[in-house]
């Protein structure tokens, strides 16, 4: 998949902390999907200060999806403290975000 | 004779690794992305303009500030440390988005500068800068 892919998912990493010397290590906290050049939803993994993934929960910080849609003011998008907007991981993502998760553990070894 | 960096902080990083003064301010490698030597233009670049997040140890008062760039207003806070970690490098755990753990010391306006606002201990961001170790921009 190439970026001028009219259905792309972006992996959007940070860089984690490292000593001087260290190689850079990047770790994926949310990912975009996109479909016809639109963004639609949003993966946020959510990992805690050790990179600890949570399953969905709906009462507590763990991983979720966004679903974004057109808004009349701003575009295409999602309003920010959605409490509504929370949503259990679809099923068509999860592989990914297991190797995703497997990344990220790799990344802190 | 090639003089030696002087050590600031011994074992900082860890046992035998002392944070050095040539490890302070801008590295190399961020003054050469930003194409500039001057503190405020590669505060500029990286900060306001790329809306990256920055953290960064000020050896003059022992704490870990963090800049949390991507969100605005932007918030400008001390790390909370955890001090059963043995190392000063190490007890700064987390990252810039656990801003709401430490200590807020600002909540920058969306229309105004983050290095016009800042003041630290009554210091501008460019001499507090220089007497840091930039621990991530993110």
């Amino acid at each position: 998949m190439n970026s001028n892919s009219e259905s792309p998912i972006y992996l959007c990493a940070r860089k984690l902390k490292s000593k001087p010397g260290e190689p850079d290590r990047y770790e994926i906290a949310s990912i975009g999907i996109y479909k016809n050049h639109k963004i639609v939803g949003q993966i946020d993994l959510s990992p805690d200060k050790d990179g600890n993934v949570k399953p969905y929960s709906a009462t507590e910080k763990s991983m979720h999806y966004h679903n974004f849609s057109e808004i009349p003011s701003t575009g295409q998008g999602r309003k920010s403290g959605q409490k509504d907007n929370h949503h259990p991981i679809p099923d068509q993502f999860k592989k990914m975000v297991d190797k995703v998760i497997n990344f990220n553990k790799k990344q802190r070894e | 004779m090639k003089q030696q960096p002087e050590i600031i902080i011994p074992d900082f990083f860890g046992m035998g690794q002392p944070l050095l003064s040539t490890q302070l301010g801008w590295t190399i490698e961020q003054k050469k992305e930003a194409k500039s030597s001057v503190s405020r233009k590669i505060f500029d670049y990286f900060v306001e303009r790329l809306q990256r997040n920055l953290i960064f140890y000020y050896v003059k008062d022992g704490n870990f500030y963090g800049i949390h760039s991507e969100n605005c207003p932007t918030p400008v806070f001390i790390f909370k440390k955890d001090k059963s970690e043995d190392s000063t490098f190490d007890q700064l755990v987390g990252d810039t988005h656990d801003y709401d753990e430490g200590e807020i010391l600002y909540m920058v306006p969306c229309d105004e500068k983050i290095w016009d606002v800042v003041k630290i201990d009554g210091k501008s961001l460019e001499e507090v800068l220089q007497d840091s170790y930039i621990v991530n921009i993110s």
